[in-house]
């Protein structure tokens, strides 16, 4: 249901800022458990950030650090989404992938990916030569290879529509073109100064305020959840991380797709590198890269550029030709771009989801999550847990 | 509903992935010899084809005055936009005035003058409307822009040759619509059934140029997510389409008319991401009264 501004509302129990996917598996979440949920969004539509510019796979669990959150979320939030998705009808396709090592260095870096996903439980992945790997997918060119059996692709918009509509079976509110400007803790929860953008054009100021209590308030905002968590006033901004915006860009493969499973080389600094996902259209794209930002998105007010530059092109058809040595010439066509929402700084270290509650920031009622990038679309029914949980206790 | 008025047809429309079948169907039932050419009629041919602007459904015998009109209601199975495969039932209103078989008024062929009238060929400007796309039509456009209410000026062809109905219009949109020209030809072939029922049976295809193909069929790079690719349509045919139409009429005036449209997209316009299925059939049926 698109409800209207939710102008005659002064206090509900729980507000969610963000209809992206994991702030959706969060209302549902809270909606099923009774809580009158209002869902807070300042687009028009759901997803239309984040959750709609990624590749849509379900991430088996591999790279991330052992007992980080990231680790831990993707496994678990792996199974629940593939059972999830079979009971609810999502569309989805556990198609397995193949990461590659192009050199003899890179065969060391996957036998230490095997021992990593191994420690976080995932311990379904198996070594082929690079002459089985090939056989199996005649287009490939690799030293070897790690088979991932239980890697899938999903329909992240079908995905999001079945958690919107369990939410709002359960009595949830999405309000759209309502975008969360401020807030103030209070002594018995937290309010919200809103603001109708629809009144004011999409990114627009000049549209009307209302403010809104709750007893209990899940920062889901993504690439505005720092922004929005520094207007809060009586929160200590100290326990805000800085944000960074790295852009991933996507290309498509004109013609027909040449894998039968996903293919990964072996990652990158602050991605999985530019692998090729299929999705369930069949149809083959190769992304993300890295495109650092610095200062082109500021805080509540920013508008983000997804052009993607088709000179990029080249990086992908170097990139993309060291295990597809076969991609043709202008096959590639700029397909479509994302943001990460990241803690990890140009040039630095991997970091984890930070899901911050008053343990941490000292507010009851409050959760704020940032950085929540890949794996945040596998892992959303588990953070969706892991808030609930944090909730009751 | 992308055109329903401008586009002069009963209405379209997508049942989805059964398009296919569909189509193959209406096809079939081209290729009937159901139509009886001797049968005893309550029109000529000339009554069938040129009595009023739409030329499909004929205006009352001997009308008195210079005014002729035609008014009709009914509903058609449409697409929830042009490339959708999800089906919605909606209403189909029609009206056609006539003022001395010159100037016309019509919900299916616009606003024009007959410049150029024989017996068998008319020949004139004519203004239609074409009512745009909102992203709110269907989940699948959301976040892309709306393509806003445009208003198209144009000329339009029309002779009649026995038994045959050959129809040629172009199209400049001049408002804040799609901004582009579509080019539209039509042959048709209408018959008498028995001495109430008309059967007519037609092909039409529409070509586009790049702003109008732009503006239905393209997704820019900032409107790309996941399951929606960049896309840059340009010029070319955006459909073909079959279709078969049948008129009873109750007494001169009163009638029911139904159709059933089959229509593939052509490449520029089926490889859309927005396009869902590229094959489609509509249906329809509409009672009316002539004046």
């Amino acid at each position: 249901m698109q409800a209207k501004f939710p102008a005659m509302i002064d206090r509900v129990d729980s507000i969610v800022v963000g209809a992206g996917v994991v702030g959706l598996a969060i209302a549902r979440k809270l909606a099923l458990a009774g809580d009158e949920v209002i869902v807070l969004e300042s687009a028009d539509i759901i997803g239309s950030g984040t959750s709609s510019r990624n590749s849509e796979v379900i991430h088996a669990g591999i790279y991330y650090a052992r007992d980080s959150l990231k680790a831990r979320f993707c496994v678990a939030g792996k199974k629940m989404l593939y059972e999830y998705c079979a009971s609810r009808g999502v569309d989805h396709r556990n198609c397995g992938k193949l990461i590659v090592a192009t050199s003899n260095e890179e065969l060391e870096i996957l036998a230490g990916i095997k021992a990593k996903a191994a420690a976080n439980g995932v311990d379904d992945l198996y070594e082929i030569s690079a002459a089985e790997a090939m056989a199996q997918e005649p287009a490939l060119q690799c030293t070897g290879a790690l088979v991932s059996p239980s890697t899938g692709i999903i329909d992240s918009h079908g995905l999001m529509l079945a958690y919107q509509g369990e939410a709002e079976d359960h009595g949830a509110v999405i309000a759209f073109n309502s975008r969360a400007v401020g807030g103030q803790v209070l002594a018995d929860g937290i309010s919200l100064r809103i603001e109708d953008v629809s009144r004011g054009g999409r990114n627009g100021r000049g549209g009307s305020e209302m403010e809104l209590a709750c007893t209990r308030l899940i920062n889901a905002a993504g690439l505005y959840a720092q922004p929005l968590a520094r207007t809060i006033e009586g929160l200590d901004p100290a326990t805000v991380p800085e944000l960074y915006y790295c852009k991933g860009n996507y290309f498509s493969l004109a013609g027909a797709q040449p894998f039968s499973r996903l293919i990964y080389p072996v990652p990158a600094s602050a991605s999985l590198g530019v692998h090729l996902t299929v999705d369930l259209g069949g149809q083959a794209r190769f992304g993300p890269d890295q495109e650092w930002l610095d200062g082109a998105v500021e805080g509540l007010d920013g508008e983000i550029d997804y052009l993607v530059e088709p000179s990029r092109s080249d990086v992908f058809y170097d990139a993309v030709r060291r295990y597809y040595p076969g991609l043709p010439d202008d096959s590639l066509q700029p397909a479509y771009s994302g943001m990460r929402p990241k803690l990890q700084r140009p040039g630095g270290g991997v970091e984890d989801f930070m899901i911050q509650g008053p343990g941490e920031h000292g507010v009851a009622g409050l959760i704020n999550l940032y950085g929540i990038e890949s794996p945040g679309l596998t892992s959303s029914l588990a953070i969706a847990e892991h808030v609930g949980t944090m909730l009751s206790d | 509903m992308n055109g329903i008025l401008a586009n002069g047809v009963l209405g379209k429309g997508i049942f989805g992935r059964q398009g296919r079948s569909l189509f193959s169907a209406v096809f079939f039932v081209l290729a009937l010899p159901i139509a009886q050419p001797g049968a005893e009629t309550k029109y000529n041919d000339w009554e069938l084809w040129s009595s009023t602007a739409n030329a499909v459904l004929p205006a009352k015998r001997g009308a008195a005055g210079p005014f002729r009109m035609n008014v009709a209601l009914g509903a058609v199975a449409a697409p929830e936009y042009f490339g959708s495969d999800t089906l919605e039932a909606k209403p189909l209103p029609l009206l056609d005035v006539n003022y001395a078989g010159t100037l016309f008024l019509s919900t299916q062929q616009g606003v024009g003058w007959n410049m150029w009238r024989k017996r068998t060929l008319r020949l004139g400007p004519r203004i239609t409307f074409d009512f745009g796309r909102q992203a709110a039509d269907s989940p699948a456009l959301s976040g892309l822009p709306d393509i806003e209410f445009g208003t198209e000026l144009g000329v339009f062809f029309e002779s009649f040759i026995a038994s045959w109905r050959f129809k040629a219009d172009i199209r400049q949109e001049i408002g804040s619509g799609h901004g582009g020209l579509l080019m539209n030809g039509e042959a048709a072939w209408g018959n008498r059934w028995s001495k109430d029922a008309s059967l007519i049976f037609g092909m039409r295809t529409t070509f586009m140029d790049d702003s109008y193909a732009a503006s239905y069929f393209s997704v820019s790079g900032t409107d790309a997510t996941s399951t929606r690719a960049a896309y840059a349509a340009v010029a070319g045919f955006r459909d073909v389409n079959a279709y078969a139409q049948l008129v009873y009429d109750f007494t001169q005036s009163l009638y029911v008319a139904t159709e059933l449209r089959g229509t593939l997209m052509m490449p520029q316009a089926a490889d859309s991401p927005i396009t869902e299925s590229d094959t489609f059939v509509t249906g329809s049926v509409m009672v009316g009264y002539r004046f």
